[in-house]
C-alpha cells in the first residue's frame, strides 16, 4: 500500500477546483467583453498573464509572512496591524517588480510589432493596474488571514488560494478598466 | 501562544517571526529575484496568448477559458509539488515503494487536469451562451481545452518529479524549489500548447 491515494487526492482538490473553474470564468468573460480593447491594442493581451502572475506571487509572500507573524505571535490578529506590518513591504514589491515588468513588456510589443505609438500608453497602465492590484490583495491577504486566523482555521491553509483566485480575476478588471479610461 | 488553538499546540520557544519591514533585508534579496523571474515567464507567457488573436477569433470562447487554464494548471501542479515535497520530508521518497507513491499523485494531478478542464470547457461555453454571445464550435472547445490540459499537466508534472527528485538527491528541500519554477515556466507551457492544438484543431486556417 501507498501513503498517498489518488482517490482521495481527487475527492479532496475537485469541490475547491469547481469552485476555482468558477471564479476564474467570471475573468474569463470580463476578459471576452473586453475585446474590442484588446483587438485595437494587443499590448494589453500581452500584458495580463504577468500581471497576475506577479500579482499573485507578491500576495502569497505577504500572506505568508501575515500567517507566520501570527502563529509566532509577534502579531495581534487585527487587520490593522497586519497591514502596518507588511503592507509597506508589499508596496515596495510591487514598485519595484512591476516598474520592471512594465520595460519589459514595452520591449517586448515593440519586438513583437504591437506596441503603442506612444511608449507611456503602456507603461502607465501596466504601472497603475500592477500596483492598484498589489494594494486589493495585500488588503485581501491580511482580511482573509486574520478572520480566519481568529475563527480558529490555520490561514496558511485558506489564504493563498483566496488571494491568487481574487487576483486573477481583480487583475483582468483593472488592467481594462484602466485602459479603457486612460487610452 | 496564538497557535495552540489552530494546530493543538504551542510554537516552541524561540520561534521567529520574520524581521519588520524595513530592516529585512531578507524580503528583497529572496522575494525579488523569483518574483523577476515570474515576471520573465508572465511575459513569454503573454506574448503567445498575443500571438492567437487569429484562433481567439475561430474559437471565440476559448478565451473565456484561458484564465481558467493558466490557474489550475498553478493549482494542481503546486499541489502536486507541496505534496511530493511532504512525501520527502516523510522519508518516502527513499522507500522502496517511492515508484509507486509518484504515479499515485501523478495520477490524481492528470484525473483532475483532465476533468477540470472540460469543467472549464463546459462552462464558458455555456456562460456566453447565456450571455447572448457566440460561443462557437463546443466539441472543438473541449478538445482544444482538454488536449491542452492534460499534456500541459503531463509536461508540468514530469518537471515537478524531476525538480522534487534532483533537489532530494542533492540534498535541497525541494519545498523551496519547486515553487519558483512551477510558477515561472508554468504558464507558458499552458498558453504555448493550448495555442498549438487550437491552431492544429482549426487546421491551421485561422
Amino acid at each position: 500500500m501507498t501513503l498517498y491515494d489518488r482517490r482521495r487526492i481527487v475527492r479532496v482538490m475537485a469541490p475547491l477546483l469547481v469552485v476555482l473553474v468558477a471564479v476564474e470564468t467570471v475573468g474569463g468573460q470580463v476578459l471576452k467583453a473586453s475585446e474590442t480593447l484588446w483587438s485595437a491594442l494587443p499590448y494589453l493581451l500581452l500584458a495580463f498573464p504577468a500581471i497576475n502572475a506577479v500579482g499573485g506571487n507578491i500576495a502569497s509572500v505577504l500572506s505568508s509572512r501575515i500567517t507566520s507573524r501570527l502563529h509566532t505571535g509577534q502579531l495581534e490578529a487585527t487587520i490593522a496591524g497586519g497591514l502596518a506590518e507588511d503592507g509597506l513591504a508589499g508596496l515596495v514589491l510591487g514598485l519595484v517588480t512591476y516598474g520592471l515588468l512594465a520595460f519589459l513588456l514595452l520591449a517586448q510589443a515593440r519586438w513583437l510589432g504591437v506596441g503603442p505609438s506612444n511608449p507611456m500608453d503602456l507603461l502607465v497602465v501596466v504601472f497603475v493596474a500592477g500596483l492598484s492590484l498589489t494594494v486589493l490583495l495585500t488588503v485581501v491577504a491580511a482580511v482573509a488571514a486574520v478572520a480566519s486566523f481568529r475563527r480558529g482555521l490555520d490561514p496558511d491553509n485558506l489564504v493563498i488560494p483566496i488571494v491568487t483566485t481574487t487576483g486573477d480575476v481583480a487583475g483582468i478588471v483593472l488592467l481594462f478598466a484602466f485602459a479603457g479610461v486612460l487610452l | 501562544m496564538a497557535s495552540r488553538d489552530l494546530l493543538g499546540g504551542d510554537a516552541p520557544p524561540g520561534a521567529e517571526a520574520p524581521d519588520r519591514w524595513p530592516a529585512d533585508l531578507a524580503l528583497y534579496t529572496q522575494a525579488l529575484p523569483i518574483l523577476l523571474l515570474t515576471a520573465l515567464g508572465g511575459a513569454i507567457a503573454g506574448s503567445v496568448l498575443a500571438g492567437m488573436e487569429a484562433v481567439l477569433r475561430a474559437i471565440p470562447a476559448l478565451i473565456v477559458v484561458a484564465p481558467a487554464l493558466i490557474s489550475l494548471r498553478g493549482t494542481i501542479n503546486g499541489a502536486l509539488g507541496a505534496r511530493l515535497g511532504s512525501a520527502a520530508h516523510m522519508g518516502l521518497l527513499g522507500g522502496d515503494r517511492w515508484r509507486d507513491e509518484i504515479v499515485e499523485n501523478v495520477a490524481a494531478g492528470l484525473t483532475l487536469s483532465a476533468a477540470m478542464s472540460a469543467v472549464a470547457a463546459g462552462l464558458g461555453y455555456l456562460t456566453t451562451f447565456a450571455l447572448g454571445l457566440d460561443p462557437g464550435d463546443p466539441v472543438g472547445l473541449l478538445v482544444v481545452s482538454v488536449a491542452a490540459g492534460l499534456t500541459s499537466g503531463l509536461l508540468l508534472a514530469g518537471v515537478t518529479v524531476a525538480t522534487v527528485l534532483v533537489a532530494h538527491r542533492r540534498g535541497l528541500d525541494p519545498d523551496n524549489v519547486t515553487s519558483p519554477i512551477l510558477a515561472t515556466v508554468g504558464d507558458i507551457v499552458t498558453l504555448a500548447l493550448l495555442f498549438a492544438f487550437a491552431t492544429v484543431w482549426t487546421g491551421g486556417t485561422a
